[in-house]
């Protein structure tokens, strides 16, 4: 392990993200929030460490880059997010918007990670700079900040591609262009296309620049962050509720899609069999809660379908807004949620959980293995796309799945330790590790995390890096042969 | 293609065996002077003339010389074989108006052969010693079909996992459920028969009575966990066979290969069974975590530190 060059390019990582502390000032001086003071120190806080792991050593960074592998990939990584969550929690701190830094910590890592779940009672009362740089935690974590910095830093060159393996989501790496850099550059360029696009309808349908910003921001990256209590029922506006819907489920798509669709690649679209079962899932959920919703005479057919198709959608995509109490639904419903939320976006999608493509991988593999038993002689290939899928892919994905849900039990046992109801305690946990922020019966939509013993509060927060870096990234941090010579 | 009269005709014999085995609740019946010993014999003819006679019907007809079975005939005989038997398992108990409704007896019966031990009943000690008898007595004879078809004949239809028995009797060569699996379920039978007998006398040592041994043991060995008694175990206020309860649960879930070699005096399977060691560890674990809850709710005091609900 090169500690030196780790040190370094995560020193880099904080510089950067000190500069990201400064885009609130804006939107803090205009609503005049009092909050300024507590972004300009976070910003020298974060830059003074930053600039002193990057400075420390001597060595120089271009000359060091073919000395970045797997290992030194992961390390970066790993502890790179560990960082931001660490660091980024100051402004909270500071301006005393969430006192305990125990809080503060789940807030920011439920921000960079996209999952949205909130220790916050009453997020209205925040100060505005507060509440920008809530969303915008999102926003850097949704598409990777660590590809961000591929993306702008040319410096990061070559070493680009291990943390670019080691952060982008999906069972196989979707490289757009041979140049790790350019391919970088291009999700961000449709990540960032996209967020402007979102913004200006959301303020054509009624929002102010604030209130679109920070709403795209968690749509784009499928986080959930709001500014209302309420969140997006506030508005009680259908328009806006479509136009976040459809950004959902593009943000739940592979971003790698858009960019050749973008390019003209319309056919690519319906081609692609992930996309394909996304939205078979969601059409055939839409479908049982529009009726279970309509069943309970809550509302007329249209609010049901839209209610029904914006829940779903808020869910597989991983965002966690929320326009209905879907808790005052049938178990059914519950039951049908809590299988969207480990089934997840699309592989290369901003969306957590398990992603489309496994689910539906292991469940081919699954039945292959029954006619397999028929047929003892036969080679059945689990088929994914029109290709057969690679044997060491199936044992990934399986091996991938097995430990996901050894984690999530394991963290269902320790919170029940803290005398937590079981369905609280899945619902905390699949909400956490899969990156959508609210769970079922006291962490559902419209209860927060704030009650939860800190000791569950930094256990969540550490599952919801899991999650977001998936599994492995921060699992080989701690076996031994990591650390090995 | 399906041999469907090969098959027809082993669901016929299995619903012949099931039809006997109810005279011996009917045995029951008879030492206890109830009433009911008339359903268990209707019950009985009603399994054993049609079953059997058809068994053998089919048999002399049959011109081909040697049964062959492939692996589709295989996975259809097990399953049928199983819903066949909850089907024909339920008359007992409606002819005798034990349990009036089907699908209660439905249920009741399927619980018990697959060893479930869920129940549908709210006041099991009302009812007659021969019902509780059979009810018991599903336990087993379910127990022992699970063992038997899942480690003779599971490993020849390919189901994974399921090999490990092929150590002590060599596996077959063809794909078709030839004589060894006669013999190495024979094996197996011998087996449980033995270890049933085992428990039946420690439970009958720690102060049981003969029926509720005889009971019990049937819903240890084939870890059903259906019990004579509205309180199960918990009866007995009894340290001593609740400690002997634990182990006898502890042998049935045990690979019954292990208990094989055992009996032929090879202890040290016991100790190089990698899944055995497991299997204690995690008991061991899970007993050591809820033990420690169980010590904390009944003295409330350091659970008020640890386990209380934080709310600010």
């Amino acid at each position: 392990m090169n500690y030196k060059i780790v040190i370094k390019i995560l020193g880099l990582l904080l510089i950067f993200l000190s500069f990201t502390m400064l885009l609130p000032l804006p939107f803090s001086y205009y609503y005049d929030s009092k909050d300024q003071a507590s972004f300009i120190a976070s910003f020298l806080i974060t830059f003074i460490v930053g600039f002193l792991s990057f400075f420390s050593f001597k060595r120089d960074i271009e000359k060091s880059q073919k000395d970045v592998h797997p290992k030194e990939g992961f390390a970066i990584v790993g502890f790179g997010w560990v960082l931001l969550a660490t660091f980024g929690a100051l402004p909270y701190v500071i301006s005393g918007a969430i006192p305990s830094y125990t809080d503060a910590f789940f807030e920011t890592m439920s921000g960079f990670t996209t999952t949205g779940a909130s220790i916050l009672k009453d997020i209205e009362s925040l100060p505005k700079g507060i509440l920008f740089w809530r969303s915008f935690t999102h926003w850097l974590g949704g598409m990777g900040i660590i590809v961000l910095s591929i993306a702008i830093l040319p410096i990061l060159g070559v070493a680009g591609m291990q943390l670019f393996k080691a952060e982008v989501p999906g069972p196989t790496a979707d490289k757009l262009t041979p140049r790790i850099t350019e391919t970088a550059k291009i999700l961000w360029g449709v990540y960032f296309l996209l967020t402007v696009v979102e913004t200006i309808l959301l303020m054509f349908a009624g929002m102010n620049l604030f209130d679109a910003l920070c709403h795209t921001f968690g749509t784009m990256a499928t986080g959930g962050f709001s500014t209302k209590n309420a969140s997006i029922a506030a508005y009680n506006n259908p328009w806006i509720e479509y136009i976040i819907i459809i950004f959902m489920i593009i943000a739940g798509m592979n971003f790698a899609l858009h960019y050749r669709v973008l390019t003209g690649n319309f056919r690519d679209l319906f081609r692609n069999e992930e996309a394909r079962y996304f939205l078979l899932i969601i059409s055939i959920a839409t479908v049982f809660l529009t009726f279970d919703i309509a069943r309970h005479n809550m509302a007329d057919f249209e609010n049901a379908f839209r209610y029904g198709l914006f829940q779903v959608v808020s869910i597989i995509t991983t965002t966690g807004y929320g326009t209905f109490d879907y808790e005052k639904l049938s178990y059914t419903t519950h039951f049908i949620l809590l299988i969207l939320m480990f089934v997840g976006g699309c592989a290369g999608s901003t969306g957590g959980g398990l992603k489309v493509i496994r689910t539906i991988i292991l469940s081919k593999y699954a039945y292959s293995e029954i006619k397999r038993l028929v047929h003892p002689k036969a080679i059945v290939p689990v088929r994914f796309g029109g290709k057969a899928v690679d044997k060491a892919i199936l044992a990934n994905i399986s091996g991938f799945f097995i430990i996901y849900m050894f984690i999530s039990a394991i963290s269902v046992l320790l919170i029940t330790f803290f005398n937590i109801d079981i369905v609280t305690s899945i619902g905390a946990v699949a909400a956490c590790i899969n990156n959508i922020g609210p769970g079922l019966a006291d962490v559902g939509p419209t209860d927060n995390y704030a009650f939860f013993h800190p000791v569950v509060k930094w256990l969540l927060s550490f599952l919801m890096l899991i999650g977001r870096l998936e599994v492995f990234t921060v699992l080989v941090l701690f076996t031994s042969t990591f650390w090995k010579k | 293609m399906i041999n469907k009269r090969i098959i027809i005709q082993i669901l016929a014999a299995i619903i012949g065996y099931i039809g006997l085995s109810m005279l011996v609740p009917f045995v029951i019946a008879i030492f206890f002077h109830e009433k009911e010993y008339l359903s268990f014999l209707y019950s009985s003819l009603l399994l054993v003339i049609p079953g059997f006679s058809s068994y053998f019907l089919l048999k002399l007809t049959n011109k081909e010389e040697q049964t062959n079975l492939n692996i589709r005939d295989g996975f259809l005989i097990v399953t049928l074989a199983w819903i066949v038997t909850f089907f024909v398992g339920t008359l007992p108990y409606i002819i005798s108006g034990a349990i009036p409704n089907f699908t209660d007896a439905f249920f009741e019966t399927a619980s018990g052969f697959t060893t479930t031990g869920a129940s549908i009943l709210t006041d099991i000690e009302s009812l007659p010693k021969s019902i509780l008898f059979w009810r018991s007595l599903t336990h087993w004879v379910g127990g022992v079909g699970i063992v038997v078809v899942a480690i003779s004949v599971m490993p020849l239809l390919g189901v994974a996992g399921m090999q490990l028995f092929k150590a002590e009797t060599p596996g077959p060569t063809t794909d078709k459920l030839t004589p060894r699996v006669k013999e190495t379920a024979r094996i197996i039978g011998l087996v449980y028969v033995l270890i049933t007998f085992f428990i039946f006398l420690l439970y009958l040592i720690c102060g049981m009575s003969l029926f509720d041994a005889i009971c019990h043991a049937f819903g240890t060995i084939a870890t059903g966990g259906f019990s004579p008694f509205n309180s199960s175990i918990g009866y007995y206020k009894s340290s001593l066979i609740e400690y002997v309860v634990i182990f006898c649960m502890f042998i049935p879930a045990v690979n019954f290969s292990l208990h094989y070699a055992a009996l032929k005096g090879s202890f040290r399977s016991y100790l190089k069974s990698e899944e055995l060691k497991w299997f204690v560890t995690t008991i061991l674990a899970s007993t050591l975590i809820i033990s420690m809850f169980v010590f904390f709710k009944i003295t409330n005091h350091l659970s008020k530190l640890f386990v209380q609900r934080y709310s600010m």
